[in-house]
């Protein structure tokens, strides 16, 4: 690159991300870098769609808003509701809850170490591809994949937007036998998540170092999932329904998704890495002998966002293991739900979805109905982080032949396993008349 | 020991004619369920195909861009192909011809595997399925248990 010449790299379908969008990063001429993460994928409304409705009938509608993540939606909605309803739950259903959330970490995790990420390190365009050249691997994906949605299918009543989850417990609690077929097929997939930990952490992976502000919650004993508090690495402490004390959305021209600055507009990550990060102390017995295998350190993952794919790997292990666990124990519930009464408030909580904290909100009336909802979904709040990362490690491809510079980029934000539909459901429409 | 046929079920029960395989599955007589292992799976992905070895595979669908009504059945290991002379594109998951595309290149289907589908032409959320896919529904099943009993036929000799 020349001191006069100003290179453009545009990627004008981000592939095997989740949804629809785009990069357009310019280098100009003094070397500053300008990257822009154009979400055009249409508004989903979803915030508007929940207004009016009973919180039960909020669980089942903002499942639909992910095909991959429909429970951190779920999860979230309906910790928020029995916060301001106080409804205590069964010990019994809240492991249910985490069961039903490690299915979920499972197949979201299978699916993006196998089929969308690694083939980045690999030198496959797809996952077609790299299944031609490496089928156990990728099968065994699929298995990891597939046991996910069994769990979520068992606990949830189906795979795909489960519709079992009730404000306080369940319609339904699986029996004993119900989770007994998963016994064998956990054990089974321990082994695989402990081969998918040691696989990635020897793929070759670029270097990028920098030192990212990272938020997630922390629990006192667990790894976090359902709750805990929203913490970072610098010093932010709030209660899972406190997100909005220090974190706001802003709209950005380019983007159809909200993006989510902290008070001081620093950006901040979200996702495995940042849980990992904060909570190495509260994995799994073997998810953290597994980490400490690969010889990585939280500080190493932290520091460099492609090495992401170690975390996740480290996370669904932990998400196997503790399924493991939890089926290993189960007693049934008493009764699959407490009963509640509904009551005027703000209904606020966070858990960690996939790909990080999912913070909901939503004005109830006396008679339990929606009068507003925010839903801020991590791939939102990770947006501004995606951009900064991408502006500090344009420079160190930016003389690379342009292809692959462009690559190297869109590698970049796959890094970040953003869900372009989730981040999308925003309502603030402006409607200008004519007199 | 006789291979079992698989019989993979797509679509949504609620969304007018994409209910078509769900309810013909439904209404195979008890012989055939007993025979054959019915899963009703949604959206059909690669996993889905990774069955026991031996196991003979059937996927049924409701089709866009046939005519409303009319059966349509080839081997599945060709469903990529015929797929790609339609705009199908989406970015939220494999289509089904990806998924069988991919299940192929892990070998994981085989030539005995069979895709059938009946052309629809309405899919609006809360829809019945529309005359021509409830009048050929029969006909569906008809051909979701010959291809039932010629897996038991095949397998005959092995048992």
């Amino acid at each position: 690159m020349t001191a006069t010449e100003q290179l453009h790299f545009e990627v004008s379908q981000l592939t095997r991300v989740e949804g629809e969008g785009s990069l357009d990063l310019t280098v100009a001429a003094d070397g500053s870098v300008a990257a822009q993460l154009r979400i055009f994928e249409a508004p989903r409304y979803f915030e508007r769609l929940v207004v009016g409705r009973t919180p039960d009938e909020v669980l089942d509608i903002v499942a639909r808003i992910c095909g991959i993540c429909p429970v951190a939606y779920q999860m979230s909605a309906v910790h928020a509701f029995e916060s301001l309803f106080e409804v205590q739950i069964d010990p019994a259903v809240r492991l249910l809850r985490r069961l039903l959330y490690c299915g979920e970490w499972i197949e979201s995790h299978a699916l993006h170490i196998y089929l969308l990420h690694a083939p980045d390190y690999l030198g496959y365009a797809s996952a077609l591809e790299l299944a031609a050249d490496h089928r156990a691997v990728v099968e065994r994906g699929l298995r990891l994949k597939q046991l996910g949605n069994r769990i979520i299918g068992i606990v949830g009543g189906r795979a795909i937007h489960p519709v079992s989850v009730r404000v306080g417990g369940f319609s339904r609690a699986p029996r004993r036998t119900d989770l007994e077929p998963l016994r064998p097929l956990l054990e089974e997939a321990i082994i695989a998540a402990q081969e998918t930990v040691s696989w990635v952490a020897g793929l070759e992976m670029p270097s990028f170092d920098r030192e990212p502000r990272l938020v997630a919650l922390r629990h006192a004993s667990e790894y976090p999932m359902t709750d805990g508090r929203i913490t970072s690495n610098d010093g932010i402490d709030l209660a899972p329904g406190e997100w909005g004390e220090t974190f706001h959305e802003v709209q950005v021209p380019w983007s159809h998704a909200l993006q989510a600055r902290a008070a001081d507009e620093v950006p901040y990550l979200l996702g495995p890495t940042a849980r990992l990060a904060l909570s190495a102390d509260r994995l799994h017995p073997l998810a953290e002998a597994a980490l400490a295998a690969t010889g990585f350190t939280p500080e190493a993952l932290r520091r460099n966002l492609f090495l992401s794919i170690v975390a996740r790997a480290v996370e669904l292990l932990h998400a196997v293991a503790e399924a493991a666990d939890i089926v290993g124990g189960y007693v049934p519930p008493a009764r699959p739900a407490e009963p509640w009464t509904p009551r005027a408030g703000t209904a606020a909580w966070a858990t960690e979805a996939p790909r990080g904290l999912l913070f909901h909100r939503y004005q109830v009336d006396d008679a339990g109905a929606v009068r507003a909802a925010q839903i801020v979904p991590p791939t939102s709040q990770n947006q501004a982080a995606i951009e900064h990362d991408l502006e500090l490690f344009a420079p160190a491809v930016v003389d690379l032949p342009h292809a692959e510079a462009t690559l190297r980029l869109e590698q970049l934000i796959r890094a970040y396993d953003p869900c372009i539909s989730c981040a999308t459901h925003f309502l603030r429409l402006r409607v200008e008349r004519s007199p | 020991m006789s291979a079992t046929v698989r019989i993979l079920a797509c679509g949504a029960i609620d969304r007018g004619d994409d209910a078509a395989a769900l309810l013909a599955v439904r209404r195979l007589p008890a012989a055939t369920r007993r025979a054959a292992r019915i899963e009703e799976v949604g959206q059909l992905s690669a996993e889905h195909l990774l069955g026991p070895a031996g196991d003979r595979t059937v996927v049924v669908d409701c089709v866009h861009g046939i005519p409303p009504g009319s059966i349509l059945e080839l081997p599945l290991a060709e469903l990529p192909a015929v797929e790609a002379s339609f705009p199908v594109t989406s970015t939220h998951g494999l289509s089904p011809g990806g998924a069988v595309g991919l299940a192929a290149a892990l070998g994981t289907i085989g030539p005995r595997d069979r895709f059938l589908g009946i052309g629809g032409e309405s899919f609006g959320a809360g829809d019945r399925p529309s005359p021509a896919v409830a009048d050929h529904l029969g006909e569906l099943v008809a051909r979701l248990i010959r291809l039932a009993q010629g897996a038991a036929e095949v397998d005959e000799p092995c048992a």
